[in-house]
Order: C-alpha cells, then sequence, then structure tokens
C-alpha cells in the first residue's frame, strides 16, 4: 500500500537536499551549466533577481514553456517559484510536476495578506524568513522546508546572516525557555505553539532551512553553512558572474568542505569577477523584497 | 573500527542518528584521509549526480572503491544504492560494485514519492521512497533482502546492501537491530 505526499516525504525530500545547492535557472541552458555544476536542484524563474531589481515591473511565475523545457533538459530535481499568496500559479506547478514550489517574495506578491494554504498540495513548499516566527507560520501553512529570505539580487550576504541569526536566537530562546514561558513565547513570535513543541523535541526547527539571498561567492556559502545552514540557495550570484560554471563549482564544492579553509582557498582562487554587488543601505525600503511577506 | 557515512552531500545527519542510536563510533567522509579508520561503510540518500561531481575534486571513489573491495560491510541507501549499481551518471561512471541494474526516478517525480510497507529481511514497516529509484534486475549472487509487495526493493551481495527506500527517516527499532548486526559482522547477516 502506498501512501503519496504525506508531510513526511515531503520534508524526507528536503532532508535529501541537505549540504547541497540549489541554483537559480532561467532556461534550460543554464540548467544545464547547474547540473553540470554539481548543483543538487534548479529554481526556475522568469528572470533572476539582480535583473527584477534592475528593470522592475511584475514580476511572476516563469512561463510553463520555459519550466517544462528545464524538466526535460535535467535530471536533477526542478523547483519553480510562485508569487505569494498565489495559489492559482501553484496548482499550475502542481499539475506540472514541479519538485518543490517556493512561495517567494522575490516574485510580485498577489496577496499582501495571506500566505498560500501549503497541506492541500501535493508538491512540497519551500518558503522564505527573517526569523522564527516567520518560519513557523510558514511551517504551520504546511511548509516542508524554509530558507532565509536575505536580500536577493544584491550580492550582499548581509541579509541572510542577519536572518540565520535572528532565527538561531529564537530557536535557543524556545530550546532554553521554561513550560510555562511557552505559550508567552508563542503570542510574542505569532507563531502556532504546536511548531515551538517540535523545536524543543527536535533541538531544531522541525524542517530543513537553507541560507538565500546575497550569496555571490564560496566565501559566503561557507560562512552560511558555519552559522547552521543546512544548504545555500544562490541565484543572481552564478550567472551574473564572469564564469558561470567555474563559480558554481567553486560554490558547490565550499558547500560541502564548508569548515574546511585549505579546500576554501583552492576553490577561491581563479573564479574570475564576481557579481557587483549592492549595499543594503542605499536600498529604498520599497525596493528591500524581504519585506514582502510576513 | 568506525563507520563511515560519506558526507559529500545528503541524508548523512540523518544516518548519523541512526549510529548514535545504536551506540556505535562514526566518521564523516568528505576526503580520502577519512577513511583511514573506517571498517564500515554507509552511503545516504542525496542527488547521486552532486555527489559524482562533488568527489571528482578529490578522487575519493576511487579509494572508496578499493576500501569496499576489500570486503566491509557497506550500506546504500536511495542514492546510496545508484552510487553502488552499475550504473553511470552525465557520462561518469559509478562506483561499479553491485551486481544490479537501476531506472533512476523509477516512480516518477517528487509528486509521485510515498510511504509504503516494506518487507525487509523478515519484518515489515512503513518507509519513505524519495524521488526513488527502480531496481530492474539482479546478477547471479545477489539475494533479494527487501520486497514491497511484489517489487524488489533491497538487494545483498556479500558484503554490500542496497535500498531503494529511506530507512534513516524512521529509524524503527527492526532496522536498527539490523544495522547494528550488519555493520559489526557485514555478510552473515541472514537474508530473506
Amino acid at each position: 500500500m502506498k501512501i503519496e505526499s504525506t508531510f513526511k516525504v515531503k520534508k524526507g525530500f528536503a532532508e535529501m537536499l541537505k549540504g547541497g545547492v540549489i541554483m537559480d535557472v532561467v532556461n534550460a541552458e543554464q540548467a544545464k551549466i547547474a547540473e553540470k555544476s554539481g548543483a543538487v536542484a534548479v529554481m526556475a524563474l522568469e528572470r533572476i533577481p539582480a535583473d527584477i531589481r534592475a528593470e522592475g515591473g511584475v514580476s511572476r511565475m516563469s512561463s510553463v514553456e520555459v519550466i517544462q523545457e528545464v524538466m526535460n533538459t535535467v535530471s536533477i530535481p526542478v523547483m519553480a517559484k510562485a508569487r505569494i499568496g498565489h495559489f492559482v500559479e501553484a496548482q499550475i506547478l502542481e499539475e506540472l510536476g514541479i519538485d518543490f514550489i517556493d512561495e517567494s517574495e522575490v516574485l510580485t506578491p498577489a496577496d499582501e495578506v495571506n500566505h498560500i494554504s501549503k497541506h492541500e498540495i501535493k508538491t512540497p513548499f519551500v518558503n522564505g524568513a527573517t526569523d522564527i516566527g516567520e518560519a513557523c507560520r510558514r511551517i504551520g501553512e504546511g511548509a516542508a522546508m524554509i530558507r532565509t529570505k536575505g536580500e536577493a539580487g544584491t550580492g550582499n550576504v548581509i541579509e541572510a546572516v542577519r536572518h540565520m541569526r535572528s532565527m538561531t536566537k529564537g530557536i535557543n530562546e524556545v530550546l532554553s525557555a521554561d513550560e510555562n514561558e511557552l505559550m508567552a513565547l508563542a503570542k510574542n513570535y505569532g507563531a502556532p505553539v504546536t511548531v515551538l513543541n517540535s523545536i524543543r523535541e527536535s533541538g531544531r526547527l522541525p524542517v530543513v532551512n537553507f541560507a538565500a539571498g546575497g550569496i555571490a561567492t564560496p566565501a559566503d556559502a561557507a560562512l552560511m553553512m558555519q552559522l547552521g545552514c543546512d544548504g545555500v540557495f544562490v541565484g543572481s550570484g552564478i550567472f551574473k558572474s564572469g564564469d558561470p560554471l567555474e563559480r558554481a563549482e567553486a560554490i558547490v564544492i565550499a558547500t560541502t568542505n564548508y569548515d574546511n579553509p585549505a579546500k576554501l582557498v583552492e576553490v577561491s582562487k581563479n573564479l574570475g569577477e564576481p557579481m557587483v554587488g549592492i549595499n543594503i543601505d542605499d536600498l529604498h525600503e520599497s525596493e528591500k523584497l524581504a519585506k514582502r511577506g510576513w | 573500527m568506525k563507520t563511515g557515512i560519506l558526507a559529500l552531500q545528503g541524508s548523512f545527519q540523518e544516518h548519523l542518528e541512526s549510529l548514535k542510536l545504536i551506540e556505535r563510533d562514526f566518521i564523516l567522509i568528505r576526503t580520502v584521509d577519512d577513511l583511514e579508520e573506517v571498517g564500515s561503510i554507509i552511503l545516504p540518500g542525496g542527488e547521486s549526480t552532486s555527489m559524482i561531481k562533488i568527489q571528482e575534486n578529490n578522487d575519493l571513489f576511487n579509494h572508496l572503491k578499493i576500501k569496499i573491495l576489500t570486503g566491509i560491510p557497506t550500506l546504500g541507501t536511495c542514492a546510496g544504492l545508484i552510487l553502488l549499481a552499475k550504473n553511470s551518471i552525465l557520462g561518469k561512471s559509478t562506483l561499479n560494485i553491485l551486481d544490479c541494474d537501476i531506472e533512476r526516478n523509477g516512480y516518477g517525480r517528487q509528486n509521485q514519492s510515498f510511504e509504503g510497507k516494506v518487507q525487509f529481511n523478515n519484518f515489515n514497516d512503513n518507509y519513505c521512497f524519495i524521488r526513488a529509484p527502480k531496481i530492474t534486475s539482479v546478477g547471479s549472487g545477489v539475494k533479494v533482502i527487501a520486497k514491497m509487495e511484489d517489487e524488489i526493493v533491497g538487494v545483498q551481495s556479500n558484503n554490500i546492501v542496497g535500498l531503494t527506500f529511506h530507512p534513516e527517516l524512521n529509524n524503527e527499532q527492526n532496522y536498527l537491530n539490523w544495522l547494528d548486526n550488519f555493520v559489526m559482522k557485514g555478510s552473515n547477516v541472514g537474508a530473506l
């Protein structure tokens, strides 16, 4: 007897991606390069975050043709982004048979108030979060994987670091709290108390937590791993750099060997130009993608 | 001797938890040097394509293969089985030391991933099959040790065991007892 798409199977799939790098791609050609470099999965999206930032306009789910072409080109898992709250884009991605849906702040939100209820959809979801409360709310809605929001398309890792540190601080607070303090913590975080209970049982977030948003170098990837992330997403950092294949391979090796400085030196050599970064302070509040969703 | 878990990527942390539960010493294998004090090996679930790519950097698989061929107990789950079987991925050879044919993503994509009841040796438990491979044929000398209804989901050839599912996500007591025996004794553990 088989039962498909249980939460255990969704969460278990995310566990299989751990220690790996998931790369943003906008077409099959980039997907091929990502697969060749050792990516554990690719993320299909309409435009990479740095271009979304530069060009503006409404950013939506990738075209069906592009997604299918990517799925037909690589054997590794294919993820795709849907707009926050756009449950019909999610239904379309589910029907297409995509492996993971990223309900992403990088795309223009479709609903200012609500995120997608993720339990009913067979395909697992990954969601961005800036702190423990946001992570727990998304898990409460059915997310099988969490990632830091960071600040996508900037090539600047500072926001991802901030979000990861904030998440770790929250988890430690939950773990050191007395039983009687738990409901008050849940109230402060705006988090379902059931998810806080799971954190206490497992000693960590109950689902896999990747780093995302602003990772551009092997050192950035290793930094996020040393801060306790389970793996990394790289968006603009690869295909906005001088030599995408070389840089992609280096980030993959650095993510596995994050605590081995000799290896990090080896892979950081001869990488060509990194993407040009943006100072977060130079962004207007309305330009910060991490502010989307809650 | 320690049990070495290939830790390039994937569910190595879960296998490590299983080993903690049976109180076995372990080491994470990332470089050739890590193989030195290893007396049994676990190849975890994950993405076989990525693992093959990551190890190229230091030629780890050639050394791993030599180590496994000395006859030490070796378990591969899901992607781990794909690495052990006769196979080639993106034109690159796997370890190629378990005589069976594999169809990657044999059940389909993630939406077709499932939990299913497995007869593993003489016990029955539910396990996760995640973008799992199918074993399409087995060579002579390869024993079937796990089935889901009529389907072969686990095989053993002397010291080498390959499973298409993920016992490391459940840690059923039956599995832990088997694992404890297996990493100690290898090929002397009974089959179906």
